[in-house]
C-alpha cells in the first residue's frame, strides 16, 4: 500500500470538509470593503478574488491557505488598491470570514506588534516587516489584514482610514 | 521603492512565428516526449507507484556542479524603504555567474551554463509573481535579460514567465513587470496567457501521490533552457519555497477547481515531502534547467508566502544546485526566525533532504563548494 495514501484520504477529506461548510455570513463579504474613492485618493485595482473552503482560499492566497483554513477560516474576499499619483505603492485588503475570528487573529500571526486600541475587537500594526507596514484586526465573525507596499511615515495612517471604514460597515451590518 | 517596472514593448504580435521556431527542433520535443513516455511505462510496469521508488535516481544534465554555489551579498544593493538599486543588483548577478563558473568574463559564465544555443533558441526565465508584495525582484530578471543578450540571445526570444499574468494568484504588473507578447522586446507572459497553455504530450509525475500533470509549454516545447529565478520566502506547509517550490508554478494545480480540490491538498500534504521533491525530478525541469538564481535580497522569514515582506537578506545566490540553494535559503529564514523567537522553519523542510537522495543535489554543507563573495 501506498504509504502516503492515509495522508492523501485524510487531505482530501479535509478538502472536501472545508468546502462544505454551509457558512453563510450576514452579508456579502464584498459589501464590507471600500469602494472606489470612499477612502480619498485610492482606486481599486484589478478585480475583486473571493473564495471559499481550502481550495478556494488557495486560489486566492495560494500556499498560505492551509494555515488560515486550520485556524478556521470559511471564505475571503482580497482587493488591491492603487494610490492615485504613487504607481509604486498599494494597498492589500483580505476579509475573511472565520468561525472564530478572534482566534485566528490571536494564532495566525507569531511575530511582533504592537496593539492599536479602537479599531475592531482588536487591532495591531506588525512589527517585523521590512518595505511595507501592515494592519490586522478583528470584529465579529471578520478578520482583516491590511498590507501596503510602503515603510514611509504616513503608509500607517493610509491603513488606518481602510480599517475604520470596514469596521464601520461591520458595526452596521446586520 | 525604486522603479522597479522592466521596460518592455506591448505591440501586438502573434507568438505563432516564434513557436514556428521552436517548432524546427522536432528531436529535442520528441525527446522529451519519449522520457516522459518511458516513466509513464516504467510507472506502469511498477504498478501503483509507492514512494521515492517509483522515481528512480538519475543523473541530471542541469546540475553541472552539485554543490557548488557562489553567494554574493551587498546590503548596499537596498535602501532602508526596501528600493533596489538596479546598477548594484546587477553587479551581484554578474559577479554571482562568475564564481559559479569559474568564466573570465559575464559572457563566457552565460555561455558555459547555456551551451549550444542557436540563433532561433528561446530561453525561459521563471520568475515567481504569485505574491506581488515579495516577488522575484524585475532588477534580478534584467540582469539576467542583460547576461543572455550579451551571448546573441535575441531579446524576443527571452521568455519571461510564471504561471499567471495578471490574475489574483499572480500579477506581473503588480510585480513591476510590463506584460509583453510583442515582436520586441523581452516577451513577458503567464502559462494562462492565450498562445500558451499547458502541454498535454510532456506530463511531470509527482509518484508518492499518484498525480500527474501537463507542464507549461513555457517550461517544455516553447523554450531550449530554462533558468530559474525564486525569491526567497518562508511557507507555512514545506517550511520555505525557493528553488524547488517555485517549480509548482510549472502545473496546473489551481485551474480546475473540481480536480483542485484534490491536488492542492495532496501536493502540500506532509509539508511537501517528497512531493516537491518528486516534481522537480522529471527531465524536462531537472534537464532543461541550467541556472537557479536565488532572489534573496528582500525576503519574508515570517506569514509567507502570501505575507508582505520581513526582512533583507541582501544575496543573490547562483548554482546548477537546487538542492543546495535551498539549503542556503532555510538557513537564512531560519537564522531570522531564530532572532524573532520563531520555531526554526527547518523542521518542514523534509523535502530538500528527500530532493538529496533524489541525487538532485547536495543538501549537506559541509559537502559544498561554497563561493561567499562579499560586495558594497
Amino acid at each position: 500500500m501506498n504509504r502516503y495514501l492515509p495522508g492523501l484520504l485524510a487531505a482530501t477529506l479535509i478538502a472536501g470538509c472545508a468546502g462544505r461548510r454551509p457558512a453563510s455570513p450576514a452579508r456579502p463579504l464584498e459589501s464590507l470593503l471600500p469602494q472606489n474613492g470612499e477612502v480619498a485618493g485610492f482606486q481599486r485595482e484589478g478585480e475583486l478574488s473571493s473564495g471559499r473552503g481550502l481550495t478556494g482560499l488557495a486560489a486566492i492566497i495560494d500556499g498560505g491557505a492551509e494555515a488560515y483554513v486550520k485556524l478556521g477560516a470559511e471564505a475571503g474576499v482580497f482587493q488591491d488598491y492603487a494610490i492615485e499619483h504613487e504607481a509604486r505603492e498599494r494597498v492589500t485588503v483580505t476579509l475573511y470570514q472565520a468561525e472564530d475570528a478572534g482566534k485566528l487573529y490571536r494564532e495566525i500571526y507569531p511575530g511582533r506588534s504592537q496593539s492599536l486600541p479602537g479599531i475592531g475587537e482588536e487591532a495591531r500594526s506588525r512589527l517585523d516587516l521590512f518595505g511595507a507596514t501592515e494592519l490586522d484586526f478583528h470584529q465579529g465573525p471578520y478578520y482583516v489584514e491590511l498590507v501596503i507596499t510602503s515603510a514611509k511615515s504616513t503608509a500607517f495612517e493610509q491603513l488606518r482610514r481602510f480599517a475604520e471604514l470596514i469596521a464601520r460597515r461591520i458595526s452596521s451590518s446586520p | 521603492m525604486t522603479d522597479r517596472t522592466v521596460a518592455l514593448t506591448l505591440e501586438p504580435y502573434p507568438l505563432r512565428k516564434q513557436e514556428s521556431n521552436l517548432n524546427r527542433k522536432p528531436i529535442q520535443r520528441r525527446d522529451f516526449i519519449t522520457t516522459s513516455g518511458l516513466a509513464a511505462a516504467a510507472l506502469a510496469g511498477l504498478g501503483r507507484p509507492s514512494g521515492l521508488k517509483a522515481q528512480a535516481a538519475a543523473p541530471t544534465t542541469g546540475n553541472l556542479w552539485p554543490g557548488r554555489v557562489a553567494e554574493v551579498s551587498n546590503p548596499s544593493a537596498v535602501d532602508s524603504s526596501g528600493g533596489l538599486k538596479s546598477d548594484q543588483v546587477r553587479e551581484m548577478v554578474d559577479r554571482a555567474v562568475l564564481e559559479l563558473t569559474g568564466a573570465k568574463s559575464v559572457a563566457e559564465a552565460w555561455a558555459k551554463l547555456l551551451p549550444g544555443l542557436g540563433p532561433h533558441d528561446a530561453v525561459g526565465i521563471k520568475i515567481n509573481v504569485i505574491n506581488p508584495k515579495l516577488p522575484t525582484h524585475p532588477e534580478v530578471v534584467a540582469a539576467v535579460v542583460a547576461g543572455l543578450k550579451a551571448i546573441g540571445v535575441k531579446e524576443n526570444n527571452i521568455l519571461i514567465w510564471d504561471r499567471v499574468g495578471n490574475g489574483a494568484l499572480g500579477s506581473f504588473p503588480k510585480s513591476g513587470y510590463t506584460l509583453n507578447d510583442g515582436p520586441a522586446g523581452a516577451r513577458c507572459l503567464g502559462t494562462d496567457h492565450e498562445k500558451v497553455g499547458w502541454d498535454s504530450q510532456v506530463k511531470a509525475q509527482v509518484p508518492s501521490v499518484s498525480l500527474e500533470f501537463p507542464v507549461s509549454r513555457l517550461a517544455s516545447e516553447m523554450v531550449k533552457y530554462t533558468i530559474n529565478v525564486p525569491v526567497l520566502k518562508d511557507h507555512g506547509q514545506p517550511g520555505i519555497t525557493y528553488a524547488l517550490k517555485n517549480y509548482y508554478g510549472c502545473i496546473p494545480l489551481l485551474d480546475a477547481p473540481n480536480l483542485a480540490k484534490i491536488r492542492v491538498p495532496l501536493m502540500h500534504t506532509h509539508h511537501g515531502n517528497p512531493q516537491i521533491a518528486e516534481l522537480y525530478n522529471n527531465p524536462v525541469f531537472r534537464d532543461k534547467t541550467r541556472l537557479h538564481l536565488g532572489d534573496a535580497l528582500i525576503i519574508s522569514h515570517l506569514n509567507g508566502p502570501g505575507g508582505p515582506p520581513t526582512a533583507a537578506a541582501y544575496t543573490i545566490h547562483a548554482s546548477t544546485d537546487p538542492v543546495a540553494l535551498d539549503a542556503l535559503g532555510l538557513e537564512i529564514i531560519d537564522q531570522k526566525r531564530k532572532a524573532s523567537g520563531l520555531e526554526p522553519a527547518a523542521k518542514r523542510a523534509g523535502f530538500i533532504e528527500a530532493a538529496a537522495k533524489l541525487l538532485l543535489g547536495q543538501a549537506d554543507r559541509s559537502q559544498m563548494d561554497l563561493r561567499q563573495v562579499k560586495l558594497g
